[in-house]
């Protein structure tokens, strides 16, 4: 039962201990959230404010007068990151600052071309009559023209017209300096651009390899710098084609910002187009990265602000992100159709704290993100480790402690038997001698004899039962004083020889007192260490009556301790018991 | 004649006893253990049995349980040197 009662305690401790660490994690939990929630108010008035600031900015530079603005806006553009543009939109057109962000234009001034009838000539020539040095010749005059839009087209023809021929380093050379008119419009295009892609596909005719990859790379990343303002079929044309020859492996995709601006840009200028006014605040999803779009408008034109993740990132969440951080959170965006802005905006696994679009009136959904480094997954902690092995070892300690109890508890009480048995023997062994004692004597006084050999006999007993009871005393006193520790020992040397005769001369004495040999009990066999302490007497001694009270071994046993011997017990199951006495001898 | 059986062990009880009640003209005749017992009781017709209680192996309760279950026609008076109060009351219960 006491047992149980531990048990019970340990368990309820253990219980206990457990709902605190399980609180504690749950304080942390919510800790971590507060903090999130923090990070994601944080990074939600830092946008609200930047997007309220650009727009305005926007609408400052919408109203400016006519002259001015395209130099502010441009101002304006100055350090934008490469994912990002101020577009200005006219009826007329559309104008992109800084200059080279867009890789492609949605509208271009109308380009002058040189009057047709200057080259019926040259192409009837060269389609019709098929001579190639006839059109060369002609061409070539053309192609030194002061007119830089006729020396233009003549050397794109000519460089064609000696390729056919086969005169591959005048073609090169013709080429080349179609390059040298550099922005002068080709039939529409750039010189030079005309003038490289022509190059290139020389070379590739021509099996020259490596300039062919020069030319190719070149020409890859001008068009990717935005160096000529090209409507985006052009685009496309030249940069699959530089594709092509630099192979695909070679090559990765235009930088992602300057794809989706420019896709940004186009789909402005059909809504500009269409409604002559632009929304507010929208995002758009192209091209990745999505692309968020500010405008304002004034009379007759817009301004609007293309912009990235690196713009969002860099110009409107820097200054909350080292506070976000120290909240633990990472910021999250993405548009309304679930595109990522920053990071991936998927629904993110975890602790999360939203915040709709349509609550903030920004064009996105924002998600604040606990990072696991403050997340309080793990419930072993080393404080609450600690606090697990303390109150384990405290209930450890009671477990032991209680055992303990019970152990020297059950010792107790088997001890109190013992002595009442021990008791109970004793009385009955006093009182056996002592019935015999009266009962005789009494007889005896009464004269209720009517023989000497019976009154004889009366004697004899007398005798034999006051020794009896005598020898009891004695024993029962000595042990007495054994116990209190009282017994004064006398050692004294004796000759070996002369102390085995007197044992054998005693053993013989005690021996004639009980004539008839009695079979054992076989407590020796059953209990040969318990026999030796004090009290206890082998269960059969009860049943069969036998005489004695328990203490003999034990006294013998501490005599002999105290003579620095020992006693021992050999015994066998019906066949017998060998006590073996040891002590030790003067040497 | 009045045949009187006494079991008892300890000799110097059963001398006083047997002495003392052939003084008195009765035929005596001592049994120093349960078993003994049994047997002269069933072999010979005893009048009385004085039965001690404490006796080695079948103690004197157990001698006198089987005896009357023997149904034998005698008279059993119960010795005991132990005083306590609920040996007292079952020697009595078991005798009646």
């Amino acid at each position: 039962m006491f047992f149980g009662i531990t048990v019970v305690s340990a368990a309820a401790l253990g219980w206990l201990s457990w709902q605190l660490v399980l609180q504690d994690r749950a304080l942390a939990r919510q800790r971590v959230q507060e903090l999130r929630e923090n990070a994601a108010g944080l990074a939600l008035a830092a946008l609200q404010k930047h997007l309220s600031e650009v727009e305005e900015r926007l609408t400052a530079l919408a109203n400016l007068p006519e002259h001015e603005i395209s130099q502010n806006v441009s101002a304006s553009s100055e350090g934008l990151p490469a994912d990002s543009v101020l577009l200005i939109f006219h009826t007329a057109g559309i104008e992109a600052y800084p200059a080279g962000q867009l890789i492609y234009y949605p509208s271009l001034p109308r380009l002058e071309q040189a009057p047709a009838r200057v080259f019926r000539e040259a192409d009837a020539i060269e389609f019709r009559e098929r001579n190639h040095v006839r059109a060369i010749t002609v061409l070539g005059e053309l192609s030194r023209s002061s007119n830089l839009l006729v020396r233009g087209e003549a050397l794109v023809r000519l460089g064609r017209n000696l390729r056919k021929a086969g005169r591959w380093q005048e073609a090169v050379s013709a080429y080349e300096q179609l390059a040298r008119l550099g922005n002068v419009p080709a039939g529409g295009i750039p010189a030079d651009l005309v003038a490289r892609g022509a190059l290139a596909a020389l070379m590739e005719e021509h099996g020259d390899r490596d300039r062919l990859r020069r030319e190719a790379s070149a020409l890859y990343a001008d068009l990717d710098s935005g160096r000529w303002r090209l409507a985006r079929p052009v685009y496309n044309f030249y940069a699959d084609q530089a594709r092509r020859w630099l192979g695909a492996a070679a090559l990765s995709q235009p930088q992602p910002g300057a794809l989706a601006i420019s896709e940004a840009a186009q789909f402005l200028w059909e809504e500009w187009q269409k409604e002559k006014v632009l929304k507010g605040r929208q995002t758009l999803w192209a091209a990745d990265p999505s692309v968020v779009l500010v405008a304002r408008n004034s009379v007759g034109r817009a301004v609007a602000l293309a912009a990235g993740p690196d713009y969002v990132e860099s110009r409107w969440l820097a200054d909350v992100k080292p506070v976000v951080e120290r909240y633990g959170a990472e910021i999250a965006l993405a548009d309304s159709e679930g595109h990522p802005v920053l990071r991936s905006g998927e629904t993110p696994a975890g602790q999360h704290s939203v915040r709709l679009g349509s609550a903030t009136s920004l064009p996105w959904t924002l998600y604040a993100i606990s990072n696991s480094r403050l997340a309080p997954g793990d419930v072993f902690t080393v404080r609450n480790r600690l606090v697990i092995a303390g109150l384990f070892a405290i209930a450890l300690l009671v477990a032991g402690g209680s055992y303990l109890i019970g152990r020297a508890v059950a010792r107790e009480l088997a001890v109190a038997r013992l002595q009442s048995d021990f008791v109970a023997a004793v009385s009955h062994e006093f009182r056996t001698p002592l019935t015999a004692l009266r009962q005789l004597s009494e007889l005896l006084a009464k004269g209720r004899v009517n023989s000497d050999d019976v009154r004889q006999q009366y004697y004899e007993v007398l005798e034999h039962e006051s020794g009896r009871l005598h020898r009891l005393v004695e024993g029962l006193l000595k042990f007495g004083r054994l116990e209190a520790g009282a017994m004064r020992y006398q050692f004294e040397s004796i000759d070996a020889g002369a102390f085995l005769r007197s044992l054998v001369e005693e053993f013989a004495r005690e021996a004639g007192r009980h004539p008839r040999a009695r079979p054992g009990t076989g407590d020796s066999a059953r209990r040969p260490t318990t026999i030796f302490q004090k009290f206890v007497r082998g269960e059969s001694a009860k049943t069969l009556g036998v005489q004695g009270t328990g203490v003999g071994l034990a006294v013998a046993q501490q005599i002999v301790r105290r003579h620095g011997g020992e006693i021992k017990l050999e015994s066998e199951l019906g066949v017998g018991s060998t006590f073996t006495v040891l002590l030790p001898t003067e040497s | 004649m009045t045949r009187i059986l006494v079991v008892e062990d300890e000799p110097g009880i059963a001398l006083g006893l047997e002495n003392d009640l052939k003084l008195e003209g009765y035929e005596v005749e001592v049994a120093r253990d349960g078993e003994t017992a049994l047997r002269r009781a069933r072999e010979q017709s005893f009048d009385l049995i004085l039965l001690d209680i404490m006796l080695p192996r079948k103690d004197g309760f157990a001698v006198c349980r089987e005896i009357r279950r023997s149904g034998l026609p005698v008279s059993i008076i119960v010795l005991t040197a132990k005083t306590q109060e609920a040996e007292k009351v079952l020697g009595l219960e078991l005798v009646s």
